[in-house]
């Protein structure tokens, strides 16, 4: 439990597409003062900025020594986390709770068009072992838990598509989503480029550039700002082993392990009736399956029964990812702090075309390492 | 509206790494090159871990006892499996790969999984719960590839 409540305030996220008309320095200008903007306030209420990016995907170690001005934190208290931009929240949100600052800045960002995606994940990877291989980066050891869930749901490859022709419909409704064409119907994403089976390209996700930003506030100084708070109602982390051989890799234990902590706090008992909406970052097809069931956002065991029944839908009980979730667009160790900004617009009723009717309470996720290894649940609400 | 070109400059990141293994990851390519599997196990809850871990993370134990060794069979059980057509950096394949994970037998109940590739079956012929055996390499060097993949046993 926080000792006192902190809310979004206010964000921006650059489109999470390809910005070759930008520098990283450019986008993250330019992604703060519109978040500013937004919550109506002044870099100089900001009293602390988290950053997230990774020191691979920018070519820099420490790569937050650049970015510290275009960011807004130049001569204030900043840091920096290496996970996902969700996990940066959740600092940030902690700093608040703490008692010791009023305002934080949380700022996640990675330009995909910059580096080289593949590699900057292998390294993530185990050097005495699993890097000998050569086979493994991120989509090969998502692909050991693709094969672990369907052959444990007993569920054919087809479903994949399915999950990621659902999250492109909803893409084509969402403007900031510019990754891929989103034309494409189940059959032809089933036939897309295999790269490693079970997973193919068009059921993992695409590598974009992008940049997102998010003002946090503790009471009472929230309550003193322009826009309406969008509260904290409940957050939560955990993971599990780093190793796949020693997972029971055909479900995220620790996503439901932050999900149970993120209910807790939140007073959520029956997330499947009381969550409205759900932002789950889904890397690949499969994990949003396997993320609705460890969250408990099905109505029955079976989630992939579940999307076929239409429950997960724009238009569903309880839609899934309306913004077209991360096999729609993905700027790295963003995804999850933009789940976060897409969960606080349905709160409001400003997620536009893509908007969901009467969400009282959105969750959003976050995830990293491989396999979805670590995992953060956040439930937001007014 | 147009596409106006803008400049790029690179600067190669790059730097050789050379990791220590620790003593008991030297200890598995040791054996490696013995064409022999090794691993350790837990006293607490059995896992039997290959490669040998230092330390049992979920019981938070040492596995620094002698004891805790196990030799294990050049023979298992295929738990999990990919077929890659592209390589970690995306470049395609010539043919695919099967890449499993396999169960090897002597660990007693609870053993982790080494990865292996998988030949002399198709890829789609293979099936999770196929019993498999090591083909090592003809001059083991201490190395992954002195396992050179498993294929079905009796093939």
């Amino acid at each position: 439990m926080f000792e006192r409540k902190v809310a979004l305030m206010g964000w921006a996220m650059s489109d999470q597409a390809s910005r070759i008309e930008d520098t990283r320095e450019g986008m993250i200008f330019d992604t703060v003062r519109a978040a500013l903007d937004h919550a109506g306030i002044t870099r100089e209420s900001v009293d602390t900025v988290v950053m997230c990016s990774n020191d691979f995907y920018d070519g820099h170690t420490i790569s937050n020594v650049f970015t510290v001005e275009p960011a807004g934190a130049y001569a204030k208290d900043e840091t920096k986390v290496e996970q996902d931009g969700l996990h940066a929240l959740l600092y940030g949100a902690m700093r608040l709770a703490s008692g010791n600052y009023e305002v934080a800045l949380v700022v996640a960002h990675s330009k995909g068009s910059e580096f080289e995606a593949s590699v900057a994940l292998a390294a993530q990877l185990d050097p005495t072992y699993d890097r000998q291989f050569g086979w493994f980066n991120d989509i090969s050891m998502a692909a050991f838990q693709a094969r672990a869930y369907l052959t444990r749901k007993k569920l054919p490859e087809a479903v994949l598509a399915q999950v990621a022709a659902k999250n492109f419909a909803n893409a084509r409704k969402n403007p900031q989503a510019k990754a891929r064409d989103y034309a494409a119907g189940a059959e032809a994403i089933a036939r897309s480029k295999p790269l490693f089976e079970p997973l193919r390209e068009q059921t993992v996700y695409p590598v974009t550039d992008g940049c997102c930003v998010v003002v946090l506030a503790a009471e009472p100084a929230a309550k003193k700002m322009k826009r309406k708070p969008v509260w904290i109602k409940g957050i939560g982390h955990h993971q599990e082993a780093y190793a796949l051989g020693e997972r029971d890799l055909s479900k995220i234990s620790s996503a439901k392990a932050a999900a149970r902590r993120a209910y807790k706090m939140a007073g959520v008992k029956k997330p499947a009736a009381e969550i409205k909406v759900a932002e789950l970052s889904e890397m690949f097809a499969h994990q949003e399956l396997m993320l609705a069931e460890a969250l408990g956002l099905c109505d029955q065991p079976s989630a992939a029964k579940c999307l076929e029944s239409g429950r997960f839908d724009l238009k569903g009980k309880l839609p899934i990812n309306p913004s077209g979730g991360a096999l729609a667009a993905c700027a790295l160790g963003t995804v999850g702090l933009v789940r976060a900004v897409e969960a606080a617009e349905q709160v409001l009723g400003e997620a536009g075309e893509h908007q969901v009717k009467g969400v009282k309470l959105a969750l959003a996720h976050g995830q990293c390492g491989p396999a979805a290894q670590n995992n953060v649940v956040a439930i937001l609400g007014k | 509206m147009g596409e106006k070109k803008f400049a790029r400059v690179s600067s190669f990141v790059t730097m050789a790494c050379a990791w220590s293994v620790g003593p008991f990851m030297d200890k598995f390519y040791t054996e490696l090159s013995q064409k022999r599997f090794v691993g350790t196990r837990c006293p607490k809850c059995r896992t039997t871990y290959v490669p040998p871990r230092s330390l049992c993370g979920g019981c938070w134990k040492p596995l620094t006892d002698a004891k805790a060794w196990v030799t294990l069979k050049d023979q298992g059980e295929l738990v999990n499996f990919i077929v890659a057509h592209v390589d970690a950096r995306g470049e395609a394949l010539s043919q695919p790969r099967i890449i499993g994970m396999v169960k090897l037998k002597g660990g007693g109940k609870k053993v982790t999984p080494v990865y292996g590739e998988i030949k002399g079956v198709a890829p789609d012929q293979v099936k999770i719960g196929m019993k498999l055996s090591a083909v090592w390499a003809a001059e083991p060097q201490g190395e992954v590839s002195d396992l050179s993949h498993f294929q079905p046993v009796g093939k």
